[in-house]
């Protein structure tokens, strides 16, 4: 039955107020007056394709949930901002969660035209009772990181390509340019499923900390639907959890005291042993050379390359692991802080992520991959394939080119 | 307003506006009745050329042109649908068409025009040489000048399928 427009009024009043806006601040996105908000959501205006279209991607939606035959009211932005009280003032943060959404969408709007079968969410769920601080936090961290490096059969070997791990596990990811402050979010959509996304802007390592963290959130948190991990807010006890199963992700304690040992490393100055021969015990005892033990800027380079992580969080790591007392973590941080590190790095081939992983270019390839082939197999048009490309900064002439060289002109 | 019984309603898409402007012939859209071409909004949005736009405006002004919106239920109801699968001036174009039971002038083929056939009939999509046949048929242009615009429209990515406009008069 087709809707009334006095129907389609009350779902975009319930759509904005959702997201905890009010006429006035939606106003300014849909390039309409707050009276005529007030009147289209009375149903006392018509409202525009063009108009619907903005207020559809102000409140984080896309056109159509205002015709489904059961509107959603609450979904992922919604969530976010009742999470969240003061995001609607946040101009840039919110642009860019519409950003995501609108992405998140016609992924998987493409992938449904394509057929492609996405994974369910294979995931584990984790439930845990809130951390009641944050040593609790650091341990409900460390300990879900290990069960699921576990289950996905990690060992205590590097996780790879996280992108990829998570992917695997059906949750959709995707690099957008976040504000500085947030390093990536985690929505859940009743449309999209589980999406994690990072901050583009941010190095590869970085942002493959981000992943990990997110991963968290989707392990642990996801009945939340939805977080933002912003930096003011990395004393809060579930960042703090997130964060702890990050550290524990990327660089697994076991994985590193292995690797530590291979570097002829780690072991203690002074060890003894007592062998019983069912009579007696023999003592033995083994002291290190002087100074052997002591790891080096350039383990700690040789370290973060083996685990894809950064140089400073590998030495935190070591830190905390006590595989560096404090005075030694504070000589390798003041040398980390100039600069020599990055020589090391250099001089060994090892720097902290592989060059050339990028996983804006992998999910920017990944989102264009798949809108080429629905736009060879008949199911977009040019002009859809045009605009999905703008999505992702790609121009027209770009879309002409790539379509001449690969004969799909 | 009301439309006169006989008079024809076109939509029209961003590549036929581009295509006449290519051949200089924009002004036809006005000369040909008992068609009258319509532009969404959203198709206006897609010119990006400022000599283009300037020349659709000047066709908007002098009244061959003139500016729609969707706005009924039903046409936003099938442009939300239709979004999935098309850009948005083409989207405006066949939820407009369907709506309203009017032609579309669109070069647009494949997924568009499979499912403009299914909203409105094949013999209700106009294409550019379409309109220009038109045009040669009522001695609003010579063949000879129909075929220059066939190479225009050739050097402008537009190849048409036959060798002169004698061929389908």
């Amino acid at each position: 039955m087709e809707l009334t427009r006095e129907q389609l009024g009350q779902r975009i009043r319930a759509a904005r107020e959702s997201c905890g806006l009010t006429q006035e601040q939606l106003a300014d996105p849909a390039r309409l007056s707050r009276v005529a908000i007030g009147q289209i959501e009375a149903g006392a205006r018509s409202v525009s394709s063009l108009e619907l279209d903005r207020i559809a991607h102000a409140v984080g939606r896309d056109i159509k949930s205002f015709f489904a035959a059961a509107f959603v009211e609450r979904d992922a932005l919604s969530a976010l901002f009742r999470s969240d009280a003061e995001l609607a003032e946040q101009g840039e943060l919110h642009k860019a969660l519409q950003d995501c959404l609108a992405v998140g969408r016609e992924m998987t709007n493409l992938e449904r035209l394509l057929g492609i079968d996405r994974a369910q969410l294979l995931t584990a769920f984790y439930d845990l009772p809130v951390p009641q601080s944050k040593w609790d936090a650091i341990q409900q961290g460390q300990k879900i990181a290990i069960e699921e490096r576990q289950r996905l059969g990690l060992g205590t070997a590097p996780a790879g390509d996280l992108c990829d791990v998570l992917e695997s596990q059906g949750v959709r990811t995707g690099t957008v340019s976040l504000p500085g402050n947030i390093s990536g979010l985690t929505l859940v959509d009743d449309g999209i499923g589980v999406f994690v996304v990072v901050n583009a802007d941010h190095p590869p390592v970085r942002q493959r900390f981000s992943w990990a963290h997110e991963y968290a959130h989707v392990l642990v948190d996801r009945d939340r639907s939805g977080a933002i991990s912003r930096a003011e807010n990395r004393a809060d006890l579930l960042e703090v959890r997130a964060n702890a199963f990050a550290a524990e992700f990327l660089m697994p304690a076991d994985g590193t005291l292995q690797f530590v040992q291979t570097l002829g490393k780690g072991a203690a100055s002074r060890a003894q042993v007592s062998i019983f021969d069912g009579d007696v015990a023999v003592q033995v005892e083994q002291r290190s050379a002087p100074g052997s033990q002591d790891i080096q800027l350039y383990d700690v380079a040789l370290l973060a390359h083996h685990f894809g992580s950064s140089r400073i969080s590998a030495l935190y790591r070591l830190k905390n692991l006590r595989l560096v007392d404090e005075p030694e973590f504070q000589r390798l941080k003041t040398e980390e802080d100039s600069g020599a590190g990055q020589t090391i790095a250099d001089f060994l081939s090892a720097p902290e992520t592989t060059p050339g992983e990028s996983a804006r270019d992998d999910f920017r390839r990944r989102f264009l991959g798949l809108a080429l082939e629905a736009y060879r197999r008949d199911e977009i048009t040019r002009s859809k394939l045009s605009e999905l490309a703008s999505m992702v900064d790609m121009k027209p002439n770009d879309v002409r080119s790539v379509l001449s060289s690969v004969g799909l002109d | 307003m009301g439309e006169a019984a006989s008079t024809i309603v076109v939509i029209t898409d961003a590549n036929v506006i581009i295509n006449l402007f290519h051949i200089g012939e924009l002004n036809l859209l006005g000369a040909l009745p008992p068609y009258r071409f319509r532009i969404p909004s959203e198709v206006l949005a897609e010119i990006l050329d400022p000599t283009q736009q300037d020349a659709v405006n000047a066709c908007i002004d002098a009244g061959h042109l003139e500016e729609i919106v969707v706005d009924t239920m039903a046409a936003l109801a099938l442009f939300a649908e239709l979004r999935d699968m098309m850009g948005r001036g083409e989207a405006a174009c066949l939820a407009l068409a369907a709506t309203t039971g009017s032609h579309i002038a669109s070069d647009e083929k494949k997924r568009f025009r499979r499912r403009a056939i299914d909203l409105i009939g094949e013999a209700q999509i106009l294409r550019t040489e379409q309109i220009i046949v038109e045009a040669i048929r009522r001695n609003l242009m010579t063949v000879q000048e129909a075929d220059t615009h066939k190479a225009t429209l050739a050097a402008n990515n537009y190849a048409l399928p036959f060798t002169s406009f004698v061929d389908v008069l």
